[in-house]
């Protein structure tokens, strides 16, 4: 087994074809900073042109996928700054892979984690895993893709009560709505991942990259301009006094008091 | 089947589900984290109504996904919260003076939860056509018999179940929450059934 250990929290292992890159930050519930977004895109870059892989699978392990960004990260991030940063280029970039990407979710799986797992082609999840977007219960909203995603594969509906309340669903929930395809217990779902993955890097090559492109095309207009429009919208709420108050008392533990400002 | 006292639970086994729906609520959020249980045995004396919407949805919905086997003792009369813990449990362990406290089906949500475990069976239930507690015995729900109830309690505490208990209550949830097939797949899929194909 090749095993690549990185200071970023991402740990790189290959099984055969399969690329699988591990969120190793568990103190941080896999939290999303710079750093480990970084890494993540990368890392997801080379597996992507690396001729003897075929297939990638991003997971968090069997307890935690990713409770989200990192808010202290997220904090210092201005309205200029977000529409460059490492966070927007490493979703970029899980978005654009050509090869197929496999996520495996445990436990919670929210905000930037929820929107990381979405950008992939298949979730399993296991039977402990919860998606959110409760980026709206801190006065901002998702800013990579949690707002397109959700309607993208379990309807409109969906897509309006995830953002706009910030409701958590479990993974059953999660399965009959369709915002993932299988459900396995927990502590099976790296592995099961990973059977799949192999199973999808055995396909050919070409047909499989063809596959994708295909799935993909339909993301290219509209999404884009969605994708663009999100963005902007959440780079303008990061110099808001409400997103400001809103981290804060999330990092104060306390009950925001919002302003509208 | 005779109908005799519980045996002896250690009480420091049972959590007395009494108070208000946001106690119960709070204590069975830190209970279901708690991973050196090797489960929960609950029981209550509430026969009041709900009255705390929220922390009621919340503590059944905690009972509801619990991982771990969850085990019910009814004793004396059985309001709205006993039914919802017989109802939400893995079996139900009747004392001789378990009995319907007036007000029973005034509980919120009891018809959904009565299907649950009781299918077509819910609506005869709910209309009068059916006793609770007969269909309770009958489909294995609820159980007086003293020798079933002394098993369960000894293989509750018995270190060489707990890791299989703690499968069939995750894979048990699966089955009523996924189509079969894909409830099959799932209890296939622990680590050591698969180490074991």
């Amino acid at each position: 087994m090749n095993v690549k250990e990185r200071d970023s929290g991402l740990t790189t292992e290959r099984r055969g074809r399969v690329a699988l890159l591990r969120l190793n930050r568990p103190k941080a519930r896999n939290a999303l900073n710079p750093t480990l977004l970084a890494a993540l895109a990368a890392t997801i870059r080379e597996a992507d042109e690396a001729d003897d892989v075929g297939a990638i699978v991003i997971t968090g392990g069997t307890d935690v996928f990713s409770a989200g960004a990192d808010i202290d990260a997220l904090k210092g991030i201005g309205a200029a700054d977000y529409l460059h940063s490492v966070n927007r280029r490493a979703f970029d970039t899980v978005r654009a892979t050509r090869k197929p990407v496999i996520s495996g979710v445990a436990g919670y799986c929210l905000g930037g984690g929820c929107e990381l797992a979405l950008a992939t082609d298949i979730v399993i999840a296991g039977h402990n895993a919860f998606f959110g977007q409760p980026e709206i219960t801190i006065g901002i909203i998702p800013g990579a893709g949690g707002t397109q995603f959700w309607a993208d594969r379990a309807g409109g509906g969906a897509q309006a009560v995830a953002a706009l309340t910030g409701a958590m669903v479990d993974a059953y929930a999660a399965r009959r709505m369709g915002l993932v395809e299988r459900v396995v217990p927990a502590e099976s779902v790296v592995d099961a991942a990973i059977d799949l993955a192999v199973k999808l890097a055995e396909h050919a090559p070409l047909a499989m990259l063809a596959a994708k492109a295909a799935l993909r095309s339909r993301w290219a207009a509209p999404l884009n301009a969605c994708l663009e429009q999100e963005v902007s919208l959440m780079a303008g709420l990061l110099a808001s006094e409400d997103a400001a108050e809103g981290t804060r008392a999330f990092i104060e533990k306390r009950q925001p008091r919002f302003t509208g400002r | 089947m005779s109908m005799i006292a519980l045996p002896d639970i250690d009480s420091t086994d049972i959590l007395q589900l009494d108070g208000d729906d946001r106690t119960v609520a709070q204590v069975l959020r830190q209970a279901s984290r708690d991973q050196s249980r090797p489960g929960l045995i609950v029981t209550t004396r509430e026969t009041g109504p709900v009255m705390d919407m929220a922390a009621y949805r919340e503590w059944t919905a905690t009972l509801l996904r619990y991982e771990q086997p969850l085990i019910h003792v009814a004793t004396g009369p059985l309001g709205p919260r006993g039914i919802a813990l017989m109802l939400s449990a893995h079996v139900t362990l009747l004392s001789p003076d378990a009995r319907l406290a007036p007000g029973w089906q005034t509980l919120d949500g009891l018809p959904a939860l009565l299907h649950r475990r009781f299918g077509a069976k819910a609506s005869g239930i709910l209309f009068g056509a059916l006793d609770l507690m007969d269909c309770a015995i009958a489909e294995g729900v609820a159980t007086p018999d003293a020798a079933a109830v002394q098993l369960c309690l000894d293989r509750f505490h018995s270190a060489e179940e707990r890791s299989l208990w703690r499968r069939n209550a995750v894979a048990l949830r699966a089955a009523q929450e996924l189509p079969f097939s894909e409830a099959f797949e799932f209890g296939c899929s622990f680590p050591q059934t698969k180490e074991a194909q």
